[in-house]
């Protein structure tokens, strides 16, 4: 049962850690490094969503045994660990990074990163869909094994995993090539708004826990966020550049959680899509007419057209839930129970076996159809009945 | 010349005959087929604590050979279709599919595979390993009949059993054990056709 208490507790626990984190770094740190700024920033997104993951209390099991926990133990990690490479390798201008007496210069640690970057995000889909059906893992079969009708085959398989790869690096590219012209504080809060509400939209599909996972992650870039504009605003040298690394474990994680909402909860394709595709909104501030606005109305135009398309994903996820899923959680009501009764009392059993419910009008219904009063009486016990 | 042949033949004929009397004797085992049409796999969980749900899985196979002089030497295997789950309800049956309880797109069987058999008064008593969720546990059966019966030259025997679960032994997530407990009693009624 979804938890509101908790979820705020993990929300709360995410973004202080994670902000604590960037301001702690700066109090050390007290001359500004590139490097180690953006190092805190990734590192505090990564604290953020230990602390979050521990308040809703996730499991730790080793090895994982489903695509969660592959996310939370191998991807996730996986991701903080680039993004750290990616810092210190990529913009260590100031930072003479030594590997085994190497000293690496700022071109082969970049290309470095980005080899680390391209065979993770090229591994990411296979990660978490390792072992299930649509591999076509036929060993636990049994006698119900052969192909599950689910699995794919090879052209399907590379052209999820091919797509998935093409996608990341397109939605990362782009984010942060976007970082480079804008403040990258309203494309970070805008990832984490689009996580947030993928996290909703899974759970609305009935997938709780997996939608929960979004929850650490959202607030731990906007503690992130938040501390690095706060930073950016009274230190000087704090660049924003430095939630570069945020954008890229935010583009892993929304991918993740897609990917888990997708095939192993209910979360539509097209729901999926569209999700995935929202952060690009962050685009619209390049458009030729607000290319030309301050920074604050371009920031405002990216929260807005995001928040526009993600409402309307949400308003539909709703009504599916309110149709399918709602149903289930909601408790019998008295009329509905008072209904049931009524029905229950006046049904008599029909003196003919072949007429199951006698219809109120007195006539004859051949075996296995029903009056239109004796339908009505067996849609109303099944409403009660449907429900848990 | 000939006749020598048709003696060498003869012979063999018979030690053939012979030796697969003998053969079907030593391996004293029968081999059944589940089947799915008089058998079913049910079980019901705990609703707030005060009722009962019931669903039943739909697609089930497996196999069992009984060793009536060895009865030790006797095997059960059962797999379940997570998938086929069946409460009665569509959209329950949909959230049961999903990893918070079944997540049958990484774990789509649920097995049993007896390691040992004991003899005891009215059936057996099987321990084995059971699988679900992707975690292996060791569990005892205490399977009642096993009275055989032929039906149109088909040998047929049947066994039923009840044992209680809890998810979170399996690897259910124990935060998402609410409003349905976290006990099953699943109830096995299974007839083997000999193969």
């Amino acid at each position: 049962m979804p938890d509101p208490i908790s979820y705020l507790k993990a929300s709360i626990a995410a973004v202080v850690a994670s902000a604590m984190i960037v301001l702690v770094f700066r109090l050390i740190m007290r001359k500004s490094v590139h490097s180690v700024a953006a190092v805190s920033c990734v590192l505090a997104v990564g604290v953020g969503i230990v602390t979050g993951c521990r308040v809703l209390q996730f499991s730790w099991t080793w090895p994982p045994a489903n695509a969660l926990n592959r996310f939370l133990l191998i991807v996730l990690p996986a991701t903080v660990i680039l993004e750290l490479l990616a810092a210190i390798l990529g913009g260590g201008e100031a930072v003479n990074v030594r590997i085994l007496g190497y000293s690496a210069p700022k071109r082969s640690g970049s290309l470095c990163a980005l080899g680390f970057r391209l065979a993770l995000y090229a591994s990411v889909g296979r990660i978490l869909l390792h072992d299930s059906v649509y591999l076509g893992d036929v060993s636990r079969g049994g006698d119900l094994g052969g192909v599950h009708p689910d699995a794919w085959n090879f052209a399907q398989t590379v052209a999820v995993f091919g797509g998935s790869f093409a996608g990341l690096i397109a939605i990362w590219g782009l984010l942060c090539r976007l970082s480079e012209r804008a403040a990258a504080g309203s494309i970070t809060l805008s990832l984490a708004m689009v996580i947030q509400g993928t996290g909703l939209a899974t759970m609305m599909a009935g997938y709780i826990k997996g939608g929960s996972a979004a929850i650490p992650l959202a607030a731990a870039l906007v503690g992130a966020t938040f501390a690095s504009q706060l930073l950016a605003k009274v230190v000087d040298g704090f660049d924003k550049k430095y939630l570069r690394g945020t954008i890229g474990i935010g583009v892993i994680g929304l991918c993740s959680l897609l990917c888990i909402g997708h095939y192993f909860g209910q979360l539509t394709g097209l729901r999926a899509i569209v999700l995935f595709l929202t952060p690009l909104l962050c685009w619209i501030s390049e458009l030729p007419g607000l290319r030309a606005r301050p920074a604050w109305q371009k920031s405002a135009a990216r929260m807005i057209a995001v928040t526009i398309v993600l409402s309307a994903v949400l308003f539909v996820a709703k009504q599916d839930f309110d149709r399918e899923m709602a149903p289930l959680l909601r408790s019998v009501s008295s009329s509905d129970t008072e209904r049931s009764l009524t029905a229950a009392s006046s049904w008599k059993p029909s003196a003919d076996p072949g007429v199951p419910f006698p219809s109120k009008s007195g006539e004859k219904v051949a075996d296995g159809r029903m009056s239109r009063t004796g339908r009505s009486r067996v849609v109303q016990t099944n409403t009660v009945k449907q429900r848990i | 010349m000939l006749r020598r042949n048709c003696t060498t033949c003869l012979m063999s004929f018979v030690m053939i005959l012979v030796l697969s009397g003998v053969g079907r004797l030593a391996g004293a085992s029968d081999d059944y087929a589940y089947d799915l049409v008089h058998s079913s796999v049910s079980f019901k969980a705990r609703h707030m604590d005060i009722s009962w749900i019931h669903g039943r899985f739909n697609d089930v196979a497996g196999n069992f050979s009984l060793d009536r002089e060895d009865p030790t030497k006797s095997t059960f295997l059962l797999t379940i279709k997570a998938d086929s789950v069946d409460t009665a309800n569509a959209a329950r049956d949909e959230h049961l599919r999903q990893p918070d309880y079944f997540d049958t797109k990484q774990f789509p069987t649920i097995e049993f595979k007896s390691t040992g058999v004991k003899v005891i008064e009215g059936g057996y008593e099987v321990t084995g390993d059971f699988t679900m969720h992707g975690k292996t546990k060791g569990i005892m059966l205490t399977l009642m009949g096993g009275k055989e019966h032929i039906f149109k030259d088909v040998k047929r025997v049947a066994f039923s059993t009840e044992l209680k679960l809890k998810r979170s032994d399996f690897g259910f997530d124990k935060t998402q054990i609410g409003a349905i407990g976290d006990e099953a009693i699943i109830i096995i009624d299974c007839e083997g056709m000999r193969k």
